[in-house]
């Protein structure tokens, strides 16, 4: 079970699966910076060493500089999250956030058409 | 019991320099600095942590003066004492007793008497004063019941400690709020603080914490502050980590755990709880100006309210624990001043002095295990068999391998058994267990030479020899040590020794044990000091040998003084060694008999009996009989039926020289 982690901690994860779910420390400051965050070099530290200890990170030493590396995938995450969220608020039942979706528009139709194809195949595969 | 001593002692020393403390701070609180206020009591929790002490001390003679008395009190206690006398053996005319290496002693049971006996002439003899078993056997327990208190309290202090931190680590919520966790990160920097501190909130915690000895976890009650007062809250922590506040607290608490039965101690620990937010305090005031002092006291007292209730004085180190302490705080931030550099120049005097005065207070110092160390040895009369005991063995230890250390010697025996049972009939040859050599000091000034003879044939193989040929033309293998080997080059010491070894041989030779195997231990010169002043060295060194060589050659009137230093010190070893080489006629004799047995000293006295006539101890036997001294009673019955041992089957020969022999058995002479 995933630890839930908070909003600046997740987005060092982003980046971190954007860099091809590991990266070094130097990569993710610069990263930082370029996404509008100029955060200090020890709250980023901090942050990180969070996720170590919560089991979404690993670090390792490349000479001197730090590698860490993305121990869950960003699709693994997405998909417990979204369970969590489900269970949270749909009692597990997708159908009900499906509806609300459709409900507020907030997938449009030519989504809907997509997914509905795309769930056809899938069916057809198992 | 010499460690329980000790520790009373370094409790006692601390329990002084304690009370100093506590009675002069407040008299400059306000005009030295606080900090100095704090870590000065580092030299109180080493005064009772470090057993170190020179060796004359105040709290060390203080101890040792006790001891003195505590041991004067159990000899002259008549219940129970002759139990004592018979097992110990800690006086000197229970020489017969065997000194082994682990402190234990072997008794004489073949001796039908249970009372000590006196000396035979001129046997040479040094004795050590084991410590009595049931001095050590109380002590142990002591020992054992004090540690025992300790390492539970301090379990207890470990134990309290994980729990707090467990729970407020269970119910924090970690600041992920990179503005927050940014200023952290400039108050880090600001504060010289290099690795990061975690930041949590945990509701619960009675006030601003910090957490951890490596890895700093500071805990917020709420986040919801002003910013200036969450900036001094976090700097003020941030300092404690910096000073490894966390460090100090926990030795002032295993020093509390140690001198638990202190009362004392616990207060210190209380002050400098204190003492140590007071100091932290100063160290974050003085880079502010008055404006940010008062910010930073609205924090204090603001913390003080807030928060919840879950605390634990001595595992954290927090902004404020009470608000008892808080009006000291605010006080001594109102008043800060920049210390003054006379108040510097103070502060640092009175360390020193007290510094000195800690060392100069001491401890207990156990010196009466130097008279052990030096005789460590076999120290009985020339060659003497070993005792042996009807039936089981005594002691389940050996003596340790022969090294090339001096003095150790290696028991003859094979198996693993120091005795025989049983006696040893007169056919039997194999007189090997259990020979034992003496070790007396020669004087022909201005050499000093330390001999002992009779040596384990093995341990001759770890000594060098040479050859020296007596007056009577005979020659004689010599052993000696490393540190005799130079010496042993120079003529003129070479036949100082040679005279010195050829009267031993002619005393000697005629009797069960000649002079075979010497060993030279030690050559001294002493050149020309006065036989008197070097007298007085080997006693206060407790060289016994070297004393007793020494002291033949002191005139009447020093005899008598050191004779008296030694008898008012107690030291029985060195009073057996000395009265056996006064001569038969010396009112020395008589004055100190009469000494010891009005003061009740009966071990003093049987090493005097041991010189006397028989019809002396006869008119004495009378006197105590008179006096109703029931111990010296037995006492001297038995020196008198040990003289009217001619009858039995091994009985000693009454030869000049021949030495009381343990057994009373006839010991073959090899030659």
């Amino acid at each position: 079970m995933i630890q839930q982690i908070s909003d600046s901690e997740l987005e060092l994860m982003k980046i971190i699966w954007a860099e091809g779910d590991s990266a070094l420390y130097a990569a993710i400051m610069e990263q930082l910076a370029e996404r509008g965050k100029h955060w200090q070099k020890n709250t980023v530290i901090t942050l990180l060493s969070r996720l170590v200890e919560k089991g979404l990170l690993k670090t390792s030493k490349i000479g001197h500089r730090n590698e860490y590396r993305a121990l869950v995938s960003q699709s693994d995450y997405q998909s417990a999250q979204t369970q969590i969220f489900l269970d949270k608020l749909y009692e597990g039942s997708a159908r009900g956030l499906v509806l609300t979706l459709i409900q507020k528009e907030i997938l449009s139709p030519e989504d809907y058409e997509d997914v509905r194809q795309f769930w056809e195949k899938e069916r057809e595969r198992r | 019991m010499n460690t329980v001593k000790t520790i009373l002692s370094l409790s006692f020393s601390g329990s002084l320099l304690i009370l100093i403390l506590l009675l002069t701070k407040p008299l400059f609180r306000h005009r030295v600095s606080r900090q100095w206020q704090y870590y000065i009591w580092l030299v109180a929790v080493a005064r009772l942590t470090l057993p170190v002490s020179p060796r004359i001390s105040l709290v060390g003679t203080l101890f040792q003066n006790m001891e003195q008395t505590v041991q004067e009190i159990l000899f002259s206690s008549p219940a129970g004492s002759l139990d004592l006398l018979s097992q110990s053996g800690d006086d000197g005319a229970e020489n017969r007793t065997i000194l082994l290496s682990d402190n234990r002693f072997l008794q004489d049971n073949t001796a039908q008497q249970d009372s000590p006996r006196p000396q035979k002439a001129d046997s040479p003899v040094s004795v050590t004063v084991p410590d009595r078993h049931n001095r050590s056997e109380v002590g142990s327990v002591i020992l054992f019941l004090w540690l025992g208190t300790a390492a539970a309290l301090l379990m207890r202090k470990i134990t309290l400690y994980q729990s707090f931190v467990r729970f407020v680590r269970a119910g924090k919520k970690e600041i992920s709020d990179p503005e927050l966790l940014d200023r952290l990160a400039q108050t880090e920097e600001v504060s010289g603080v290099r690795q990061p501190a975690e930041l949590w909130v945990n509701p619960l915690v009675s006030s601003p914490l910090l957490l951890g000895f490596f890895r700093p976890c500071i805990v917020l009650p709420s986040v919801h502050l002003p910013e200036e007062q969450l900036e001094y809250t976090i700097r003020h922590e941030l300092t404690h980590y910096k000073r490894k506040d966390m460090f100090y607290k926990w030795l002032v608490q295993l020093t509390i755990c140690l001198h638990w039965f202190n009362p004392l101690v616990w207060l210190m620990g209380r002050r400098i709880d204190q003492d140590c937010d007071l100091a932290c305090d100063e160290a974050v005031i003085s880079s502010l100006d008055a404006k940010g002092r008062q910010a930073y006291g609205d924090t204090l007292f603001h913390a003080v309210k807030a928060g919840g209730d879950y605390r634990n004085p001595l595992v954290s180190v927090t902004l404020g624990k009470d608000s008892k302490q808080l009006k000291e705080r605010l006080g001594a931030i109102m008043g800060y001043k920049k210390p003054s550099r006379s108040a510097s120049a103070v502060s640092l005097i009175f360390t020193v002095f007290l510094i000195l005065g800690a060392h100069a207070a001491g401890a207990y110092a156990d010196t009466g295990s130097q008279e052990l160390t030096t005789n460590r040895l076999l120290l009985l009369g020339p060659a003497e068999r070993m005792p042996k005991t009807n039936g089981h063995d005594r002691s389940s230890g050996q003596m340790p391998a022969g090294d090339n250390s001096v003095g150790s010697v290696r028991w003859a025996s094979e198996k693993n058994s120091l005795f025989k049972t049983g006696r040893l009939s007169p056919a039997e040859e194999n007189y090997e267990d259990g020979f034992l050599y003496t070790r007396q000091g020669y004087y022909e000034p201005p050499y000093l030479f330390e001999i002992g003879w009779n040596l384990w044939e093995e341990s001759g193989n770890s000594y060098d020899c040479t050859d020296l040929s007596l007056s009577s033309g005979y020659h004689l293998p010599v052993y000696f040590t490393e540190t005799c080997k130079s010496d042993l080059q120079d003529g003129k010491i070479r036949s100082s020794l040679t005279g010195i070894l050829t009267g031993l041989w002619e005393e000697t030779k005629d009797t069960e044990y000649p002079l075979i195997r010497p060993l030279v231990i030690s050559i001294q010169n002493t050149g020309s000091i006065e036989p008197a002043v070097l007298a007085e060295q080997f006693y206060a060194n407790s060289s016994l040998p070297q004393f007793q060589a020494v002291f033949a050659l002191l005139d009447n009137h020093d005899q008598k003084r050191f004779l008296e230093k030694i008898y008012d010190d107690r030291n029985i070893s060195f009073f057996s060694r000395v009265i056996n080489k006064l001569d038969e006629d010396s009112p020395l004799l008589a004055s100190f008999s009469e000494k010891s047995y009005s003061d009740g000293q009966i071990n003093f006295f049987s090493v005097l009996a041991g010189r006397m006539t028989e019809d002396r101890i006869k008119s004495w036997l009378e006197r105590a009989i008179k006096d109703g001294k029931v111990r010296f009673q037995l006492m001297l019955t038995s020196a008198l039926s040990d003289d009217s041992e001619a009858d039995e089957p091994f009985a000693p020969k009454e030869d000049a020289g021949a030495e009381h022999r343990l057994d009373g058995g006839k010991a073959k002479v090899k030659k």
